[in-house]
C-alpha cells in the first residue's frame, strides 16, 4: 500500500500461466510449435530406436542409449564441431580438418559446456531450439508476402521436411535457419541493428549465410528514400554484416592458425575445391552414377536439389521477392562449384523460399495430404539411415 | 547535399560493418587454441607431404649404409632400396613386392626409413590427434640437434617398435627417421626431396 492507500500490485502484470502464454502465441504460431514438437518426436524416437536396436550395424559404434542418449544425432560433422568447441581449430594440411566447420555452433556449445552441459547435449539443444526459432521466424517472414495460411503451411512443412532431421543433429543448420529468417524479418521491419546481428550470426553459422546480404540490400534499397541518415547508416551496416562476419572468420584463422585461407585448405582435405569447372565436374559425377560408390545417396542429393529448384520457381511466381529467390538459388547451386552434388540436400535446407514454394504447391489439398502423409515417414527414414551416409 | 548525406550514411555504415567484424572476431577468440607444439606438428604434416620423391641414406649399423628412394603417385608410394628390395605403400599398409633379403627387418620399418611422405604424414597426423585428445602436447616436440641443425624429434609410434621423426625447427622439413626395436636402432637421413607440382 502506498501512503495514499493505493495498491502497488496493480502496477505489475499478473504472472502469466503457461496456458495463457500458449494462447497469446496465436493460432498460427501454436500450430508451428505443435508441428515442431511432433516432428522432433519423430526424429528423436527414430534416433532412439536406431540406438536401442543397434541397426544399422556399424563396427565399433554401439553406444548405450542410457549413457549416450541420441548419440546418433551427434555423429559425422558433429564430431568436428565438438572438436572445435573442445580445443579450437587445427589445420592439418592435406587431411580432413576442422577449419571447414564454421564457428558459431562450437562457440555456443563451448558456452553451454561452461555451465555444465556436455558438448553433445549442448549441440543438440542449440540445434533444436534454433530450429524452433527458425520456424517461427519463417512464419513471420512468410506473412510479409503471402496469405497467413500459406505462411503457416510453409513453416509446418519445413518442420516435417524429410531432410529436416539435420536440424536436430549437432549441425549449425537450425541456428542458421533462425538467423537467416530473423535477419529477413528485421530487415522488413527496418530494425537494422537486429538485422545486422542476425545476418552476422548466419554467416558465422554457415558460409551460405552470407547470401542473406542480397535480400537485406533489396529491403534497404526499397526503403532508402524514406530512411533518415542514421537509419541509412544502420541499413548499410546490416547489408555488410554478413560479409563482415565472413571476413572475420578469415581474420581469425589468420590469427589463430597463421593461415587466413585455412577454410579453403581444409575444404581441400574434404575433397572440395571451388572452381568454375566445378559445376561441370558435378555433372560428370552424375554421368558415372551407376558406378559411384554411394550412387543411391548421390541420387538423393540430386533429387532434393531438383525439388529445391522447382520450389524456388513456384515461390518466385507466387510473389516471394526476387532477392530471396536469388539468395536461395545461390545456396542450392553454388555448392556445385565444388565439383559434387554431395550434401546439396543439406545445403538447400537454408534456402528459405523453398518452403514458401512448397506451401504454395500444397494449396492443392490432395498434394498437401500426400506430403503430410509421406513427410513424417521420410523424416524417420532419414534418421534411420544417418549412419549409412553423412547428410 | 544529398550526395554528401548518402556518402556519410555509407561511411558510417562501413564503420558499423567493421564493428560487426570486430565483434565476430572477438566471439571466435572465446574458442580455445591448440598448444603450439600441436600447431607446428600439424603444419609439418603439410610440409612432409609436399614431397613427391624422397631420397634417403639408411644407416643400418657401423659402416653399413644403403640408399632408398620413395616415390608417390596418387595414394600409393613405391620404395626402392639399394639392395634390390621393392615395396608398395598405401596408407599405413606396406607390401613387399620382392627382393627383401631375409636378414632384413620388417617391411614397415623399411618404408619408415625410406621417408615415404604419405606414410610419415599419416603417422604424424595420427600422432597429433592423439596428443590433442590426450592433452600431452607438451611432450610432442622434443628439441634436439641433428649435426649443425636445430631439430625437433617426434615419437610417431611409441611401443616396442618406436619410430621417431626428426624435423627442422625452422622450416619443419623432415630430416630423418630413427627406428628402435628389440635389435639395434637403425636410422636414415633424408638426402633429397622433390616437391610435387602444384
Amino acid at each position: 500500500m502506498t501512503a495514499s492507500g493505493e495498491s502497488v500490485t496493480a502496477a505489475y502484470p499478473a504472472p502469466r500461466t503457461a496456458r495463457a502464454w500458449v494462447y497469446e502465441l496465436g493460432a498460427g504460431r501454436r500450430a508451428i510449435v505443435v508441428a515442431w514438437i511432433l516432428s522432433r518426436i519423430v526424429v528423436l524416437a527414430s534416433a532412439a530406436l536406431v540406438q536401442v536396436a543397434g541397426w544399422p550395424v556399424r563396427a565399433g559404434w554401439r553406444p548405450g542409449f542410457g549413457r549416450h542418449p541420441f548419440a546418433l544425432l551427434g555423429i559425422w560433422d558433429g564430431h568436428w564441431y565438438r572438436a572445435v568447441a573442445d580445443h579450437g581449430y587445427l589445420l592439418v594440411p592435406g587431411h580432413r580438418s576442422d577449419p571447414a566447420f564454421f564457428p558459431l555452433l562450437p562457440v555456443l556449445m563451448r558456452g553451454l559446456h561452461g555451465i555444465g552441459l556436455s558438448l553433445n547435449a549442448g549441440g543438440l539443444l542449440l540445434a533444436d531450439l534454433g530450429f524452433l526459432a527458425g520456424l517461427l521466424a519463417l512464419y513471420e517472414l512468410g506473412r510479409e508476402w503471402l496469405p497467413e495460411p500459406d505462411a503457416r503451411r510453409a513453416a509446418v512443412l519445413a518442420a516435417f521436411f524429410p531432410f529436416g532431421f539435420v536440424f536436430s543433429m549437432v549441425y549449425p543448420e537450425g541456428l542458421a535457419l533462425a538467423a537467416l529468417a530473423l535477419a529477413g524479418v528485421w530487415a522488413l521491419r527496418r530494425r537494422w541493428l537486429l538485422c545486422a546481428a542476425c545476418a552476422a550470426a548466419a554467416a558465422l553459422a554457415r558460409p551460405q549465410g552470407v547470401f542473406v546480404a542480397l535480400p537485406i540490400a533489396a529491403a534497404a534499397l526499397a526503403g532508402w528514400p524514406e530512411l533518415r541518415l542514421s537509419e541509412r547508416a544502420r541499413a548499410v551496416t546490416a547489408v555488410l554484416a554478413g560479409p563482415a562476419a565472413l571476413a572475420s572468420v578469415y581474420a581469425y584463422y589468420g590469427w589463430a592458425l597463421g593461415d587466413p585461407l585455412a577454410w579453403s585448405k581444409a575444404e581441400l582435405g574434404w575433397g572440395r575445391s571451388f572452381a568454375v569447372s566445378g559445376v561441370a565436374r558435378s555433372f560428370r559425377e552424375l554421368g558415372g552414377v551407376a558406378t559411384h560408390h554411394h550412387s543411391a545417396w548421390l541420387v538423393r542429393d540430386v533429387v532434393f536439389g531438383v525439388v529445391y529448384l522447382a520450389c524456388l520457381v513456384v515461390a518466385a511466381r507466387g510473389g516471394v521477392p526476387r532477392a530471396w529467390i536469388v539468395a536461395g538459388l545461390a545456396m542450392v547451386l553454388l555448392p556445385l562449384g565444388s565439383g559434387s552434388f554431395t550434401s546439396d540436400a543439406r545445403f538447400g535446407l537454408l534456402a528459405l523460399p523453398v518452403y514458401f514454394g512448397l506451401a504454395l504447391l500444397a494449396r492443392d489439398r490432395r498434394l498437401y495430404g500426400l506430403i503430410r502423409f509421406a513427410s513424417p515417414a521420410l523424416l524417420a527414414a532419414g534418421v534411420v539411415t544417418i549412419w549409412l551416409k553423412s547428410p | 547535399m544529398a550526395r554528401a548525406r548518402v556518402a556519410a550514411a555509407v561511411l558510417i555504415g562501413l564503420l558499423g560493418a567493421v564493428a560487426v567484424a570486430a565483434a565476430a572476431f572477438g566471439l571466435q577468440t572465446s574458442l580455445g587454441r591448440p598448444p603450439r607444439p600441436v600447431v607446428l606438428a600439424a603444419r609439418a604434416v603439410g610440409e612432409i607431404e609436399q614431397a613427391q620423391v624422397v631420397r634417403t641414406v639408411e644407416r643400418l649399423g657401423p659402416g653399413r649404409t644403403l640408399s632408398a628412394v620413395c616415390s608417390s603417385s596418387g595414394r600409393t608410394s613405391l620404395v626402392s632400396v639399394g639392395d634390390g628390395a621393392l615395396l608398395a605403400v598405401r596408407g599405413v599398409r606396406v607390401h613387399a613386392l620382392g627382393g627383401i633379403p631375409s636378414r632384413r627387418f620388417h617391411a614397415v620399418v623399411e618404408a619408415d626409413l625410406a621417408g615415404c611422405p604419405r606414410l610419415l604424414g599419416l603417422l604424424l597426423q595420427q600422432r597429433v590427434r592423439r596428443a590433442l585428445a590426450r592433452g600431452d602436447a607438451e611432450h610432442l616436440l622434443v628439441p634436439v640437434r641433428r649435426g649443425s641443425r636445430q631439430a625437433y624429434r617426434i615419437v610417431l609410434t611409441p611401443g616396442p617398435l618406436q619410430v621417431d621423426l626428426e624435423i627442422d625447427r625452422r622450416t619443419l622439413e623432415p630430416l630423418g627417421v630413427r627406428v628402435e626395436s628389440a635389435g639395434p636402432a637403425v636410422s636414415s637421413s633424408i638426402a633429397g626431396r622433390q616437391r610435387r607440382e602444384s
